[in-house]
């Protein structure tokens, strides 16, 4: 049997490094089946026993309002864990010990972490942990975790606690309420974690409880008395800090020295009233401009580290490929085998692969910002801009992770309350470009503009934004009419990015990448050869890829929907058609697909790289119009099947989730039409 | 002066006198630490004049004004 550690704490307090370092992430971590929500889970021994880590997300309080602390509180009270590990940010005691006041009152052993006593002991301060530990009557460990230290310390002193069997206990019986809070305890029958649900009724105004209702009122009145008429809600959330001041804050020694500290020097001037956006928009070109141009630092032909990347890993798969062809060859394989092989899998993953350079290159950058503490300023600064299309501007995260992928992103969407912003932020957030489908739009406009792909690519990237924009307003103003949201936001002090973090982070995604190339591409890949190489009575064709093929009399029957976007014009139209929608498995097949389905044309090129080939056939076969319009068309239209599950999953309604399935369908065909159109008019 | 925490001016200090939100809202401001007596500062203005971010209890919370509205405070005497 291995211990159960829930493992909880406020956001910004470390818990994800902490996690991290306890389990070196390693073992299983993912997403949990079943429920609707993912908490991750780790595994670490000590000594004889096996540790399993729940990290349940970072909340402030147990009250049952924001979708985490329901999830937090339903664990806690339900799901019942040997021990909980709360971790505390020391320099930010005040607040961080307010849950730890919450969660004393449910019966289970607590731990107690003091993370960042680094920082802490570095301002000069000190704080007497023992006396610490005495008055919250809890073990309390300081602790390191980005440093490693006290870690082992931690994991002793858990493994001492789990199985003391702990009553809970409550702050609140330093004061007069102490005695109506025993009063009202009386009138219940000792059920599981009484003393938490005590207090819960007391602080609820509406608390119906069946036979004790008129003792209860009577009990409820009486406390209100005492406290001078305030709601016993306000009451208790004051005590609990009272104490908290009283009892702990009081015994760190701050040092003498008062100086402004450095996050606010910083702040000074990145949420400066005339710099604070010209800086936001700075920074998120540069992001994109380190990824994508060819022109870095506006030097004509030098390759961005991104571009670097790419053309590096590109030119190695090339190479690879040639040997694997030449190979192929010289076993005497069949034409068909080395189509397959060597120009669906090989040139279809290669096609994917040189991309992962770039696609890091974004995820790295979204770390830095949100490890460094710069996405709460970000949101900071645009939320009046964010408020005005009805979404807030905590929706500027989960938003700008939608660069990268939809899926963590429209997870990201629970810590907006306002459920009307949420939806919004949820359907806003596959507008936001992902990196599986930055592919799709170098290899077609790089056929097209060359030396100016990252402008032309930073304009899409904008397309995206503005149609998410225009779509707020519309909904705003029709169907999700907002009321009251809410934005409180702590803004967390800067810190340095932790490297082990982000490169493990890195990691996590190259690992992710891998295993989607090689489950869902290559099934891809290997029905998509299936689809192009027979026809309708499953006999091998003579002319592969040819509209004879099951795709081809599929894509020529559908076309005509895609026609007035013009990519699915000409003899090899019914191709883009089954890209684009071979791109609802995953964003990666789309290219994949066009890479097979043209691969007999680009054998007739003979010496050319495939690279290079499947640009030449693009050229031959598309218009620059039609170019833009398959572009924006995969930009704009319905996500991969796994971001749409995910949005069946955030969104709580099945009707809202179909009409924002059918939302998606529609913008996208009306915002190409008039893309295409446009773009043919001037060119 | 009883005013409320969206009118302070920058660099003011003042103490927060009661709570006008119900429900949600509410329980999150007070859970926040913006409880009767607590002492807040108020630190930045956004650029585009709102949201605002306070220094209480020492750290920094950004809230929208039309928050911070419910918030009564008694402004402190220079």
């Amino acid at each position: 049997m291995s211990i159960t550690i829930a493992l909880l704490g406020n956001p910004n307090s470390g818990k994800t490094t902490l996690f991290n370092k306890l389990t070196k992430s390693k073992g299983h971590v993912g997403n949990w089946p079943g429920v609707t929500f993912d908490r991750k889970e780790g595994q670490c021994t000590f000594k004889d026993e096996t540790f399993k880590i729940v990290d349940l997300p970072g909340i402030y309080s147990l009250a049952p309002y924001s979708p985490e602390e329901i999830v937090s509180r339903n664990y806690l009270l339900e799901e019942k864990p040997d021990i909980i590990l709360n971790i505390v940010d020391i320099t930010n005691l005040e607040r961080n010990l307010y849950l730890t006041t919450q969660l004393m009152e449910i019966d289970c052993p607590i731990v107690v972490a003091l993370n960042m006593i680094d920082i802490f002991e570095k301002q000069d301060n000190k704080i007497d942990i023992k006396q610490l530990s005495d008055n919250l009557q809890l073990p309390v460990v300081d602790i390191s975790a980005s440093n490693n230290t006290g870690l082992d310390k931690l994991l002793e002193t858990i493994y001492e606690n789990y199985n003391n069997k702990r009553n809970a206990t409550t702050v609140l019986n330093n004061f007069a309420l102490g005695k109506y809070i025993k009063e009202l305890n009386d009138l219940y029958n000792g059920s599981d974690n009484q003393l938490f649900y005590t207090i819960d009724r007391l602080e609820s105004l509406d608390a119906i409880d069946g036979n004790n209702s008129e003792k209860v009122e009577k009990i409820k009145k009486e406390a209100i008395n005492e406290y001078n008429g305030i709601d016993m809600e306000a009451v208790i959330a004051d005590l609990r800090y009272q104490y908290i001041i009283k009892y702990c804050s009081s015994l760190i020694k701050k040092s003498s020295k008062s100086e402004e500290t450095l996050s606010s020097k910083i702040d000074k001037i990145l949420t400066n009233r005339f710099l604070g956006l010209p800086i936001f928009l700075l920074i998120m070109y540069f992001m994109f401009h380190v990824t994508f141009s060819e022109n870095f630092l506006f030097i004509d032909d030098l390759s961005s580290p991104g571009m670097f990347l790419k053309d590096f890993v590109e030119d190695g798969i090339d190479n690879l490929g040639t040997v694997v062809a030449q190979a192929l060859d010289n076993i005497g394989a069949a034409p068909w085998q080395t189509a397959l092989i060597s120009g669906g899998i090989f040139a279809g993953l290669g096609a994917v692969f040189s991309y992962l350079p770039q696609i890091l290159i974004l995820f790295l950058f979204l770390s830095i910002l949100e490890d460094s503490g710069y996405m709460a300023r970000a949101s900071f600064v645009i939320d009046k801009l964010f408020k005005s299309m009805g979404l807030s501007g905590k929706s500027f995260i989960p938003m700008l992770m939608g660069f990268g992928c939809s899926v963590p992103a429209m997870m990201a969407a629970r810590t907006i309350e306002n459920e009307k912003n949420r939806i919004m932020t949820i359907l806003m957030v596959p507008f936001m470009s992902c990196g599986a489908k930055l592919p799709i739009y170098t290899v077609i406009m790089s056929a097209f503009f060359k030396g100016h792909v990252d402008t032309i690519i930073f304009g899409i990237y904008i397309l995206g934004l503005v149609i998410a924009i225009l779509s707020c307003f519309l909904l705003k103003n029709t169907v999700l009419k907002d009321d009251d949201s809410t934005y409180i936001m702590e803004m967390p002090p800067y810190r340095m990015p932790n490297l082990t973090s982000l490169l493990l982070n890195l990691w996590e995604k190259t690992k992710g990448f891998i295993t989607k190339a090689g489950t869902i591409l290559i099934t891809a890949i290997i029905l998509i050869w299936f689809l192009s190489n027979f026809d309708l009575h499953f006999h091998l064709l003579d002319e592969p890829n040819s509209k004879d093929s099951i795709l081809g009399v599929i894509g020529n029957g559908i076309k005509f929907i895609f026609t007035p976007l013009g990519f699915a014009k000409g003899e090899e139209g019914w191709k883009f058609v089954s890209a684009a929608l071979s791109g609802f498995i995953a964003k990666e097949s789309v290219i994949t697909t066009l890479g097979q389905l043209f691969s007999t044309t680009i054998d007739s090129i003979d010496d050319a790289p495939t690279s290079m080939a499947l640009t030449h056939a693009l050229q031959n076969s598309m218009t620059t119009a039609s170019a833009v319009s398959f572009a924006v068309y995969n930009l704009l239209t319905i996500p991969c099947v796994a971001a749409v599950s995910t949005m069946y999953k955030e969104l709580s309604s099945k009707k809202c989730f179909f009409l924002a399935v059918l939302f998606q369908i529609v913008v996208s065909w009306v915002v190409t039409f008039i893309v295409y159109n446009i773009v043919s008019l001037i060119l | 002066m009883e005013t409320t925490l969206d009118s302070l001016q920058l660099r003011e200090t003042c103490t927060v006198t009661s709570i006008n939100a119900q429900k949600s809202l509410r329980r999150k401001i007070l859970d926040m630490g913006i409880t009767p007596g607590t002492k807040i500062l108020l630190k930045n203005i956004a650029p585009l004049g709102d949201p605002i971010e306070i220094t209480l209890r020492g750290y920094n919370l950004s809230i929208r004004k039309s928050e911070a509205k419910n918030v009564f405070v008694k402004k402190e005497e220079k």
